[in-house]
């Protein structure tokens, strides 16, 4: 016979595991999934592969680990970190600040205390993983804000279809674009040529245009061993090769030969508008396969990539371009799962960098540029960036907090004053500049 | 089985006759009542509908949402369709004011393009007001006109704008930002907007599934219409479009307009409305013979992305009770729909709510679990309990039986037990009273006499038998006390017996006591 002892035991053991049983039902929805915002850098015509790598992150290891990462807003660098900077201040109907920002150094101008330093959260080994120039990119004030991904630089894209039958016309190459000189004098020689042209769609067309003024400005500069910069982070009109790079640009802008636009140079290029465009090499892969002009009709748009011209008294200079991934301080809990996400992308670069972008870390981005491809436009690309971030000085443009403010007063004022066609001179202009500046 | 029960019957009926032990008995009557007890909780548990009570909560659940699902969907079609009559009769007034200054019609447009560039441009202002005050992703307008009657099937392209919000989110922005997907680029540099990826400057009215060869002899407000959903030309984006013609007021058709709604933004909006699990799809489609084909509509993402590939299946609809089965080709799930609608013209639409049905079963599952493993806990609560009472009740029952067995006259925590000990003492007293009695009454003056003067003869070992007989030993304990065999202390009594003139040890023990009764009374008082 079973002693009460015995019994008692029984029964709580029956009772525990009733109990138990009772709890594990309800374990199946238990693990909280963390959601973090993201917004993210979509250059102008152009749609990432980001929200892919995104959605497999969602799908797999963000799901095991109980991350979920919702791409809610996505836009170029200037928007963006103009949206960023009303969200912190707090504007009226202004969106909530974003867990993570695919941002460049700029968004910083928010305020550098609202952002992690990635030194916190990974080790020094993990960090130096990277090629030193990308991460040195990514920071300010002795801290790693941004988290460089992939990176890419200014190269020339040029629509091969329309560069053929003006070239074949006016005997004019390629490597008349290797310097600022000649690619100014080539978009010179090309007003004249399309203005006598029989087509209507050719007439209309300009031959050069950038993606960003201050992005040549700096390019230019740097070619010739200047910045536009002076000690203050304030435009050094003083400079006198400032000075020059601004005037040779202002004077092909009022020749006629270089198009000033609100639009980048995809669209420029994919509408016919322009015939060479100076952009993020990453771009490559959203351009079109067709041009299609005002009236409706389409041209078929090959496309070739040269290296960014220098001036020709300098030395070919490249810059850095694209932007990494920067977390906003959030709890403790947030700022973990983004940082799990943002090593996750990172450790996937060799496979998510577009043709046009090069992994940032060291290992990956030898790999990559050392290898060879099937496809003939992607070696074309690869040499191209090959002789950019190897053979040639990497510059990084200035990415100081006051570069946000400067950079969208200066994009309005020259083009207020590029297309408002009462001035002649190009020095004139860039004195109207320097008061414009100086008056804000 | 008969035989088993009968047999089981017959072991029962053998116990009790056997007799069973009093705890037994106690905790056999205990263990029937908390049996009656789970009994009586179950049929009230059943009676109050514990048992269903899943099953009916989730059908509730998705009612509710239906109910709220369908209404807000309506609600918000009908309000779209308003937005799009009003934007209509806008763009009237915006296109002929424009017609007017030049006496044209909208087809005399045809391969002006700065006309049609300044009527893109006259509108864009009334089409981004309208798409910021309604529930969408984009807005459209087409002009019954072209810039090049000149290229290949150029009666299939159409002027006009389309321009898609890029921070779709739940949140409306304030001012967003817009893309141009269809329209002429110079939009993009005069009202600096970004250009989409798969922008081209016309519509190719065959790539949209809108109806522009139905003559229009209804009022306005009544020749709205939505498209399925389809997936915009060049992109992977699916959305649908809600349109109405713009009418002239001389009955000419300038074209047409309306708002479009995105997979993306759908889902923002009315995911909001699953109240209860992250798993319930919500889905509006046309709907078919019991059949609704959800790669033509809208569902809400569900939170793992699993049911995302049912957009490509048609799922048929079979009513079980209160709740409808959808079967597609590789999903089940329960649910409820509601026929919404959506336009006057065009399919019937239907409202879904869905639960996946293999999540429905381990709710029910995990519930029934739930209240079966409760109602155990308290069984088995109840019989530990019961052996607890059970034995607290009886051992002090049976501690009494024991003091009574062994003649103790220790008290027990019991006063029945011992008022029983004490009945018991007085009863022995009055027994051992009358014993006395009867002993006196049978002693033989001879034998006395003679057992007396006897008892002087014994020999030394004798007199120590005869001493342990007399302080109420036995022949085994005397044995053991003495250190001698059992037959040792047999043959001592036997000749203690012979030489007393007895034959017995209870007359050894009546003529013992007579002796010293007699030695007692002659005795000298002290």
């Amino acid at each position: 016979m079973m002693s009460i002892k015995h019994w008692i035991i029984v029964l709580l053991t029956i009772a525990s595991l009733l109990v138990c049983g009772c709890g594990c039902s309800n374990t199946r929805n238990s693990k909280d999934t963390v959601s973090l915002n993201m917004w993210y850098i979509l250059g102008r015509g152009s749609s990432g592969t980001l929200q892919d790598w995104v959605t497999d992150f969602n799908e797999g290891y963000g799901a095991e680990q109980g991350i979920s990462v919702n791409m809610v807003y996505g836009s170029d660098t200037d928007t963006l970190t103009s949206k960023l900077v009303e969200s912190a201040a707090g504007k009226p109907g202004s969106a909530s600040l974003p867990d993570i920002a695919v941002c460049s150094l700029t968004a910083i101008a928010i305020g550098k205390n609202l952002f992690i330093d990635w030194n916190d959260y990974l080790s020094q080994d993990e960090l130096s993983e990277y090629y030193p120039t990308f991460l040195a990119e990514g920071q300010y004030d002795g801290a790693q804000f941004i988290l460089p991904t992939t990176k890419s630089t200014d190269v020339l894209f040029i629509n091969k279809t329309l560069f053929d039958v003006f070239a074949e016309d006016c005997d004019i190459t390629y490597d008349d674009l290797q310097t600022w000189k000649g690619l100014f004098e080539t978009a010179e020689k090309y007003s004249d040529w399309a203005a006598e042209s029989d087509d209507a769609r050719i007439n209309e067309t300009n031959f050069f245009m950038a993606e960003s003024i201050m992005d040549y400005l700096q390019l230019g500069a740097a070619s010739l061993g200047e910045s536009i910069w002076n000690e203050y982070n304030e435009l050094d009109f003083s400079n006198i090769v400032f000075q020059r790079v601004f005037t040779d640009y202002a004077d092909s802008v009022i020749d006629g030969g270089t198009y000033i636009g609100n639009e980048g140079v995809i669209s420029a290029m994919i509408s016919g508008k322009i015939v060479v465009g100076l952009a993020p090499s990453y771009h490559y892969s959203n351009f079109s396969n067709k041009i299609y002009f005002f009236d409706n009709s389409t041209m078929p748009l090959e496309l070739d990539v040269l290296c960014s011209p220098y001036f020709s008294s300098g030395q070919p200079v490249s810059l850095l371009r694209s932007a990494g991934l920067a977390v906003l301080e959030s709890t403790e809990q947030k700022n973990q799962a983004a940082a799990v996400f943002c090593s996750w992308l990172s450790s996937m670069q060799s496979d998510m960098h577009s043709i046009g972008s090069v992994p940032a870390k060291t290992t990956e981005m030898y790999d990559y540029l050392l290898s060879e491809s099937d496809l003939p436009s992607e070696n074309m690309v690869r040499s191209v960036l090959m002789s950019s971030f190897l053979e040639r000085e990497l510059i990084s443009p200035n990415y100081s907090p006051e570069y946000y403010t400067i950079s969208v007063k200066l994009h309005s004022v020259i083009a207020d004053c590029l297309s408002s066609n009462n001035y002649a001179d190009s020095k004139a202009i860039f004195y109207q500049l320097k008061e414009d500046m100086s008056n804000s | 089985m008969k035989e088993k029960f009968m047999e089981f019957r017959d072991l029962v009926h053998y116990k009790f006759n056997q007799g069973l032990t009093l705890k037994m008995k106690l905790m056999l009557y205990l263990l029937s009542l908390v049996g009656g007890l789970l009994i009586l909780l179950i049929i009230i548990l059943y009676l109050v509908g514990t048992f269903s009570s899943i099953a009916s909560n989730t059908q509730l659940t998705l009612s509710s949402n239906l109910i709220q699902f369908s209404d807000n969907i309506t609600a918000s079609y009908d309000e779209l369709a308003g937005r799009c009559v009003n934007l209509s009769e806008r763009l009237t007034s915006v296109i002929e004011n424009q017609l007017l200054e030049s006496d044209d019609t909208i087809k005399s447009l045809n391969n002006e393009r700065n006309e049609i560039e300044k009527l893109e441009l006259n509108c864009y202002d009334t089409l981004t007001w309208a798409i910021e005050s309604a529930n969408c992703s984009g807005g459209f307008i087409i002009f019954n006109c072209t810039v090049n009657t000149f290229i290949d099937n150029s009666e299939d392209y159409k002027s006009g704008i389309y321009l898609r919000i890029m921070d779709v989110n739940s949140t409306r922005p304030i001012a967003p930002d817009y893309m141009l997907y269809r329209g002429s680029s110079s939009l993009v540099n005069q009202e600096d907007i970004f250009m989409h990826s798969h922008w081209k400057p016309e519509f190719n009215i065959s790539e949209f599934p809108i109806n522009t060869t139905d003559s229009i002899s209804q009022e306005l407000y009544k020749c709205y219409c939505c498209t399925e959903v389809f997936t915009l030309p060049d992109s992977t984006e699916r959305v649908m479009l809600i349109y109405v013609p713009i009418l002239a007021s001389n009955g000419e058709t300038y074209g047409y307009c309306g708002f479009e709604i995105s997979s993306t933004y759908f889902s923002l909006m009315y995911s909001s409305f699953n109240t209860f699990e992250e798993d319930i799809l919500l889905l509006i489609s046309p709907i078919e013979n019991n059949t609704i084909y959800s790669n033509r509509g809208f569902m809400t993402f569900s939170a793992n992305g699993e049911y995302n590939e049912l957009l490509s299946d048609p799922i048929s609809i079979e009513n079980k009770g209160s709740l409808y089965e959808f079967t597609s080709v590789e999903n089940e799930f329960i649910g409820m729909f509601d026929i919404i609608p959506l336009a006057p013209l065009g399919s019937d639409w239907a409202a879904s709510v869905m639960l996946p049905y293999d999540l429905y079963l381990h709710e029910v599952n995990t519930y029934q679990l739930k209240i079966f493993s409760l109602i155990a806990l308290f069984a088995a609560i109840a019989i530990l309990f019961t052996i607890i009472i059970s034995v607290k009740y009886i051992n002090p029952v049976l501690r009494g039986l024991d003091i009574i067995r062994n003649g103790d006259s220790k008290k027990t925590s019991i006063r029945e037990i011992n008022d029983l000990i004490e009945y018991l003492a007085q009863q022995d007293a009055i027994i051992n009273q009358q014993k006395n009695i009867d002993c006196e009454e049978s002693i033989d003056e001879a034998t006395l006499t003679a057992f007396i003067d006897n008892v002087k003869s014994l020999t030394r070992a004798e007199r120590s038998v005869y001493r342990m007989y007399l302080d109420g030993k036995r022949a085994p304990e005397i044995a053991e006390l003495l250190c001698v065999s059992i037959n040792t202390v047999k043959s001592h009594s036997k000749s203690i017996y012979r030489k007393l003139n007895i034959n017995s040890r209870k007359e050894l023990l009546k003529y013992a006591k007579a002796m010293k009764r007699l030695e007692t009374d002659d005795s000298p008082p002290a």
